[in-house]
């Protein structure tokens, strides 16, 4: 897992333009077609029919609480400590090196053996929690760290020169230059989340997850319900990806002009 | 009590800078240090904000000074506006008092920065930038003022008013400024001191 760039703001490149999105659609629907068997391969038609199926069913929401509650729970948890750790890190050496061995340890393990570890020591209700956790504290706390190590040096000099407080250097200087390391690293620890949770609820299968729905799609050959959730958790990744950020941006606009 | 530099050395590799230096500045005082360039003058002002060590000699009269300083870069937070970077070395309860956001919006009008203070550092000009680091140092609550070549990259206009409102706002406070241009230094009408070498 490498370092994320804290450059938010390059154009071009991964834009999705709508016409696209058209295109992939309708190869996707003439691809269905030909085949003609939903089971192997649904149509997109097939799925949004489904979608819309689910969307009136209290159980439908119920899921996405569920696992949103859980998933999210572990991403926030991650962040605070995350962050929390790498700037004990970055002050201290011998927290650096204590801290060493267990992020790379987390970030070198396969998800799969964690889910598995995991279930033996807690119930798969909390699963995705601990499993959304382990995705994402490393991403943070790399990136937290990296951002702390690269402050610039003369403003701290500077501060150091007028004597500013513990508390004003790390409003003035350390967040606002930490940040964007930061919000790049929740930016893919978001999506990370909800890959690992969902994956990890899977196997788990608690009741009345997303997780859950997915296994019973797969168990029941249902193949336009398991796309349905599929897409749910796309959306609702997004949709939590644009809040977060929106949040973080406008916290970070207001600590600017203070 | 004056500033004393007694038998100031500093070497950076085989370069020395300062050798057995000694020098005064008056306390309530303006000392204007001029000198071609790499004499020395930015290393005094590192070595009197404790940002270098010398290899032998001491400062005296400045311990548990506060100090303020424009240095020789801006060294301004660049995604900060520019009323943040002023008030970030205020101490509290300053730093939000309505005698201090008065005394802030007076500074940026002297200096020429009207309507600059809500706007990013990284958003202004050069010389904008160079006023905005000026005004945090004149603004900050200090004992000893350093200023590194402070009106660098202004135009004769502006540089005029920043003049003056530096003038204004130091007098009887004890600065120490680097300059290459002698109209900043009988500008600040201060004491001039020209080195050619501080090396002995």
């Amino acid at each position: 897992m490498t370092s994320i760039s804290a450059d938010k703001k390059k154009k071009g490149g991964g834009k999705i333009r709508l016409w696209a999105v058209l295109f992939w659609l309708l190869v996707w629907q003439g691809a269905s077609m030909a085949i003609g068997q939903e089971i192997l391969l649904v149509s997109p038609v097939s799925v949004i029919k489904k979608l819309f199926e689910l969307i009136p069913t209290g159980e439908f929401w119920s899921s996405i609480l569920f696992s949103a509650a859980r998933i999210l729970g572990g991403f926030l948890l991650a962040a605070g400590l995350g962050a929390l750790l790498a700037a004990l890190a970055a002050k201290s050496k011998r927290a650096e090196e204590l801290l060493a061995p267990a992020v790379l340890t987390i970030k070198a393990v396969p998800v799969a053996s964690f889910i598995i570890l995991v279930l033996i020591w807690i119930s798969s209700r909390n699963l995705s929690v601990c499993i959304s956790f382990l995705m994402v504290f490393p991403v943070i706390y790399t990136n937290t760290l990296n951002g702390i190590r690269r402050t610039d040096r003369e403003l701290l000099e500077m501060a150091g020169v007028f004597r500013m407080s513990s508390w004003a250097k790390l409003w003035y200087i350390y967040i606002p230059q930490v940040m964007p390391y930061f919000r790049a690293g929740c930016s893919v620890g978001l999506g990370l989340c909800w890959k690992a949770g969902t994956a990890a609820e899977v196997i788990g299968i608690p009741d009345h997850s997303i997780g859950e729905k997915l296994y019973n799609a797969k168990v029941y050959l249902n193949t336009s319900e398991l796309f349905a959730w599929t897409l749910v958790i796309v959306l609702a990744s997004l949709l939590f990806e644009k809040i977060f950020l929106a949040v973080l941006d406008g916290l970070t606009a207001k600590l600017e002009r203070m | 009590m004056p500033i004393q530099i007694r038998s100031l050395s500093k070497a950076f590799g085989d370069n020395q800078v300062f050798s057995e230096f000694s020098a005064d500045f008056p306390e309530g005082k303006t000392t204007c240090i001029m000198g071609p360039s790499g004499v020395g003058k930015t290393t005094l002002l590192r070595l009197l904000t404790g940002l270098e060590k010398p290899d032998q000699g001491e400062i005296l009269g400045i311990a548990g000074k506060r100090l303020s300083a424009v240095f020789q870069e801006d060294r301004l937070c660049e995604n900060l506006t520019a009323g943040a970077n002023v008030r970030m070395v205020q101490r509290q309860p300053a730093r939000r008092s309505r005698e201090f956001a008065r005394r802030m919006e007076e500074g940026f009008i002297s200096l020429g920065l009207e309507g600059c203070a809500g706007r990013k550092a990284s958003e202004l000009s050069g010389g904008m930038r160079r006023r905005t680091a000026l005004l945090r140092a004149l603004l900050a609550e200090y004992d000893i003022l350093l200023l590194d070549e402070p009106f660098k990259g202004l135009d004769a206009e502006t540089k005029k008013r920043a003049m003056d409102y530096t003038k204004k706002m130091c007098r009887g406070k004890t600065v120490i400024c680097v300059t290459h241009d002698q109209e900043e230094a009988l500008a600040l009408e201060g004491e001039i001191l020209h080195y050619t070498s501080m090396a002995g």
